[in-house]
Formats: structure tokens, sequence, C-alpha cells
């Protein structure tokens, strides 16, 4: 009866979130401002919906579910809903509505669409049955939701970049998403540090190291060491704000190597428990 | 220029060249593209020899010379890491930390000079007091000039020292790695219960070295550490399964022993319940059932996999025939022996009682632990069935030292991401107006708003 229920809702949060992008994308193409509170209502709905779905899951296997590839991209879906709560409202960064409309769709369009074995309430491998699971994954996946709305939000810096507008009111915009693009990287970059050092702390008490250089770990290095570059270069005036917003860009793809790509391209490791 | 003045610039221009964040940048880039290269192409530790030749063929020698199959071990990576650690000491004592010390000082009072300023808003001078009450409610330290008609205000200086925090958990990170490498050690036994091993370097070893053949301690080429003479016994070690036969968890009892023999402790060991004794971690790895058998008096240890609670173990002598090892759930102690004609599919494990009926099984007999069977030239010997543990040990005396930079590290990337806000405020005279500027040094959108939201707050009251 919990896992009907768990589709049912599942269901319904891909409808709404996809409910959302049809109509925020029609608001932004038609130049229609919407009320502020639609934006909250719809992802705050989303959030909800997908919490609900975490905690029936979570009562059927009487642990925090975030064991494999199904659970983890809720939790994104979850995080990123809520960022984009906290920054339209926090922020007025309006235009992320239909960017992360479509991202949250996309990540439950994945979770529905892999195979009953990664989606399965099995119990959990004696590696992952410790506390560190509840502190290092949920970190790691919420820096996940932040940079990858930093990435989107470059992906408009860039865009609007090259578009053919009056200065001024170029400026303004393009200074604004800088902002933005920084401020998602000040609460990704400490949470994915979070992630890793407690990766780190957690490998040494079930593996006996703190470092393996197993692909997923270096793969988490690598971005963390992409994000690095952007801090020094934003910090230092060393490089151009479209330089940055690449930089994010390239941090982006990095981020979705480590997470899906390494498992997809089977890379191997110690960490194969998303294998689809 | 005197001599002691050239190796003066020398010395300088070297910290500059070492110190700079644009050998930071390639280091980063290289050390990413390197890391890459290490998780693309599959690495020797961790597939073995025999993968790689398989793969490589004649290439392999040559890929191996160059570090290729092995990156996180070549000499190479190791000198950049090596690089990357000087750089990164370089910057911090000469640019990040003495940066850290101008943090939290106070910025110069702009008397005069303010209301020449282009970004200066004004309010009336009758909010003087009003303004630094409000300051000082919102958290802004304050420092008002002798003549009291000017002021200076900074909020969140302490974000300034966010580098140097940084800094301070990567440098204490490397060193912790350094003291575990010079000083450490870390090894694995597999062993099945009753063996014993001792932890010991080989050659200071005043007792015989390892009980357990597979044992080995490793360390570093260049080591001052020394292992404790500690005998471990394996008591016992068994495994936890689910309902549905998933493994739940496995456990090893183990003895500790002095280099006299007597008991020193008793313990327990599971994974993710690692166990320290005598500066010493020791760790659940592995876990696997095995029978020991002798063939034609040679003995080897054959895997068992569990199938719906059954030990099963199939050997292949030849193409045509195999060997079918079956020790069922109803009596555990009995080795059932089936040979095998023609080629088998996998189900053959799950549905043997079926495939008894099977014209390619032939039933050859049962044994106890001890018994022996005759197979035409073969004489076959059972010994038993065993569950054959991993225990990883290691002592990494650096680790609270890496610990304890990990977590500065985190505090000092959380500390990084505010901004340091500065307001100068003056008593103009002449207008009677105060005159404010502001600053931030990041956010400056963010902070803009902020500070018209107080001016507006001020204006209205």
């Amino acid at each position: 009866m919990n896992t009907n229920l768990e589709s049912y809702f599942l269901v319904v949060t891909l409808a709404i979130s996809a409910l959302g992008f049809i109509l925020f994308i029609a608001s932004s193409f038609f130049k229609l401002k919407l009320h502020n509170l639609i934006q909250q209502t719809f992802f705050s709905t989303c959030f909800f919906s997908l919490f609900a779905i975490l905690l029936i899951r979570g009562i059927n296997l009487q642990r925090f579910p975030c064991s494999n590839l199904y659970e983890s991209l809720l939790i994104v879906a979850l995080a990123a809903s809520a960022i984009t709560v906290f920054f339209s409202s926090k922020y007025k960064m309006h235009f992320l509505a239909w960017p992360s409309s479509l991202f949250i769709t996309s990540l439950l369009a994945y979770s529905i669409s892999l195979p009953e074995s990664q989606r399965d309430a099995i119990p959990l491998i004696p590696a992952l049955n410790s506390y560190w699971r509840v502190i290092h994954v949920p970190a790691l996946l919420t820096s996940y939701g932040f940079l990858t709305i930093a990435g989107i939000i470059s992906g408009f810096y860039l865009f609007e970049s090259y578009q053919t507008e009056s200065l001024d009111s170029k400026k303004k915009k393009l200074d604004f998403y800088e902002e933005c693009i920084y401020r998602c990287v000040s609460f990704g970059f400490p949470l994915l540090t979070f992630g890793i050092v407690t990766g780190a702390l957690w490998a040494n008490n079930t593996w006996g190291n703190l470092w393996q250089w197993d692909p997923k770990e270096n793969l988490a290095l690598v971005t963390w060491f992409i994000y690095l570059a952007y801090l020094h270069l934003k910090l230092s005036n060393k490089a151009s704000t479209k330089t940055l917003a690449w930089v994010n860009l390239i941090g982006i793809i990095a981020i979705y190597i480590t997470y899906i790509g390494i498992n997809q391209f089977d890379l191997g490791g110690l960490h194969t428990y998303g294998r689809v | 220029m005197s001599f002691e003045k050239k190796v003066y610039k020398k010395k300088h221009l070297i910290l500059e060249k070492l110190s700079s964040p644009f050998l930071a940048g390639i280091l980063f880039i290289l050390l990413a593209f390197i890391i890459l290269i290490g998780t693309c192409i599959p690495q020797e530790p961790l597939v073995g020899k025999v993968a790689l030749v398989e793969k490589f063929g004649n290439s392999y020698e040559f890929l191996k010379f160059w570090g290729i199959l092995d990156v996180f071990h070549s000499w190479w990576y190791i000198a950049l890491l090596f690089l990357l650690a000087i750089n990164l000491t370089v910057v911090s004592f000469v640019k990040v930390f003495p940066r850290a010390k101008r943090a939290f000082s106070w910025p110069k009072f702009i008397e005069n000079e303010l209301s020449e300023k282009k970004s200066i808003k004004s309010i009336s001078s009758n909010l003087w007091n009003k303004f630094q009450t409000i300051l000082k409610r919102n958290g802004w330290k304050i420092k008002v000039n002798n003549s009291g008609n000017s002021l200076v205000a900074i909020k969140g200086a302490y974000h300034r020292l966010g580098a140097s925090v940084t800094h301070v958990g990567i440098l204490l990170t490397m060193s912790g790695a350094l003291y575990s490498l010079l000083f450490g050690f870390n090894g694995v036994v597999q062993g099945v219960q009753g063996d014993r091993f001792i932890l010991s370097d080989r050659e200071n070893s005043k007792r015989s070295y390892i009980l357990v053949e597979t044992s080995k301690v490793f360390h570093s080429p260049l080591w001052f550490g020394k292992s404790p003479e500690l005998e471990v016994e394996i008591v016992d070690s068994s495994k936890e399964s689910y309902k549905d036969g998933r493994p739940k968890q496995w456990t090893t009892k183990l003895q500790f022993l002095n280099n006299k023999g007597n008991l020193l402790a008793d313990k327990t060991v599971s994974v993710n319940n690692p166990i320290h004794f005598q500066g010493v971690d020791f760790y659940q790895a592995d876990w696997k059932k095995i029978m020991k058998v002798i063939f034609n008096k040679k003995e080897f240890e054959i895997i068992l996999n569990e199938i719906k609670g059954n030990q099963v173990a199939y050997v292949a002598p030849s193409p045509n025939l195999g060997l079918l090892f079956l020790i069922t759930k109803e009596a555990p102690q009995k080795l059932n022996l089936i040979s095998v004609r023609g080629e088998i599919s996998a189900d053959i494990f799950t549905g043997y009682k079926n495939l008894m009926e099977s014209d390619k099984l032939k039933f050859l007999g049962s044994l106890q632990p001890g018994e022996d069977l005759e197979l035409g030239p073969m004489n076959f010997k059972y010994k038993g069935s065993f569950a054959k543990t991993g225990v990883q040990y290691k002592s990494s005396p650096g680790d609270w030292i890496m610990i304890v930079g990990m977590c500065i590290l985190i505090s000092g990337v959380m500390m990084a991401f505010g901004a340091k806000r500065t307001i100068w405020a003056n008593i103009n005279l002449q207008t009677n107006q105060i005159d404010l500027i502001a600053t931030s040094d990041r956010s400056k959108e963010m902070f803009g708003k902020e500070y018209n939201r107080l001016l507006d707050y001020l204006s209205e009251s």
C-alpha cells in the first residue's frame, strides 16, 4: 500500500513540475509577469510532495532513504525545489522558475525511468549501514542542487552576454546574474567540501582509509578543484565574468559525471550503489 | 649591486614564483587532468596485472614504465602533489596569513574628503544617535572619532579570515598525511577461526613473522615507525543475513595477546565498527565461506557461494567434466559431491534438486570433515568448511591531525563566503546632514539593497 502511495505521489509531483515548467516557460516567452506567490506555491508543493515520498519510503524501509540512485535523485529534486523557493523569495531570482522546474521534471522523469533494481526498497548492505550516510549523502546532493542552479544561471549569463541590448540594462542584468551565481556557489561549495570531507571520514571508518583514489572520489576532487579555480579567479579578479560562467558550466559537467556518469560509464570502484 | 642584495632579490623572486596563483591554477588543472587519466584508464592496484596485460598486450610494459597504469603512485604525480604542497605552504606564509592581520584593522576615518565622494548619500543629522543604535543592533561594530562627528562601522570582518583558516586546514591535513606516511603502516590478513598473526615488521621481530601466510605489513620506503609486537587471533567469524539472504553484517571476534602469549583483550570488529587497540585500528574486510580439500595430497581452498541458504562451489577440470560441491542448509556438516558431464547453465545452482534427475549429473558421494573418497586415480579428502574473514589493520598516527585539519578547512570555506562591509559617516556642518558612503568587498548588489533599506528606514523615522 505504501509503495502505491509513493508511486501516486511521484506521478503527481512529476505532473506538477511539468505543468509548472509549461506555465513558467510560456510566461517567460510571452513576457507575462506571474505573481511571485504562484511560483512559490508550485515549488512548495513540489517540495512537500517529494518530502512525503521520502517520508513514506523512509517509514517503509525503517531508515533514512538515500542508498540508491532513485532515492538520491529524489533528494536532489527536493533540494532544488527548496533552493528555488529560498532564492526567489530572498534574492528575488524569479527567472529561475522555468529552468528549475525543467530540472526537477527531468530528475523525476529519470527516476521513474530507472529499472526496478534501482528503485526497489531493498535492505542496506553492511558498508552503507552507518550514521555517516545521513551526514555525507544529503550534504553532497544538496550541494549538487545549489551548484546546478549556479550552472543554470551561468547559462543565462552567457546567453545574455551575447545578446545585443542597451548597455545599461544589460550590465545591470549581468551584474545581477553574476551575483546570483556567486550566491549559489557560496552555499554549494561549502556543502561540497563538507560532503567530500565527511565522505573521507566515512571511508576511514568503513574501508580503513581516508582516500582510496576510487573513481568517484577522484572526480569529486576534480569537481572541487574546478570550483576552487572559480573562487580563486573570482576573488583575485584575474578573469572575466564570462570566463567564470564557463568555469561554472564545466563544474556542472564534472558534477554530473561524478554523480551519474561513473556508474553509467561503468568506471567501477567502491561507489557502485547507483549502478543502473 | 652587492652580493647580499642579489641573493635577497633572487630569494624574493623564487618566493614570488612559488606563491603565484598562476602556478596554483596550472597545478589544479594538471592534477585534475591526471586524476581523470587515473580514473578512465584501469589502474593496476584496483584491477590487477593480469587484466591489464590482457587489455594492453605489448603496450603494458611501456604504460607501466611511465606510471600510466598506477598514476596515483607514479613519481611524477607525487612530484606534482609535492609542488602543490610547496605552493600552498609558501602562498600561505607569504600572502594569505599576513592578510589575516588586516581583517580586523579599522579603516581610516574619511572626514573632510567624504563630501567629495560620488556615491555619497545623506540623512538628517538629528538621526546621528539613532543611526549608531540601529547599526549596533544589526551587528555592526562602530568607531567614532575624538570630535564625535565622524564614524566608521564594519560588519563581517571575520570573513576575511576565511582564506587563512582554509589554508591552515589544508596545511594541517597535509601534515597529518605526511606524519602517517612516515610513521604509519597497514596490512590485511585473511584467516579462519584459530589463525593467528603478529603485527611486527619482519626485520625487527624476534618472533616468527606471521602465522598467516597472506599477511604483509606495508609502509613507505622512508619509515620511522614501529609496529607493536602484538599477536592477534581470529576467535570466531560470522555473517548475519536479512530474511532474503542479502548480507546484513560480517563480524569477527579477535583476541589480542602480548609477546609472551598472555591475553590482553577480547574485541569484536564488524563493518563500519572498527576497533582501536594499542595505536592500531582493525577493520572488518572481505568475508567469504570456503572449504578446504586435499586432492592427491595437495591442499586447496575453494570459495563457496551461498544460494538460497545452501553452499555451492563448482570446479571444472576439463570443458566436459565438472565437479559440483554442495553443502545443504539441512545438513551443514555433510559435503555432497556431484559430477557434471557436458556444459551446464548457471541455474544448476538454484534448481539442483530437479537437475539431480538429469542424466548430466551423477551423485558421487557424501563426506564428513576428515573423510576421504577415491575418485578413480584421485584421492579426495574433505577437511571442512570455514568462514574466512579479512582483517585489515592500520596505524595512522596522523589521522587525528588530518581530521582536525579537515574540520578547520570546512570552517574556513564557510567563513570565506561572507563579505566585509564598511560604512563611513560624517556630520556635515554646512548642510546639517549626515554624509554616508558604504562598501562591501563581495556581494555588492545584495549589500546595496541592505544599505538602501537601512537608509529608507532611517529617513522614514
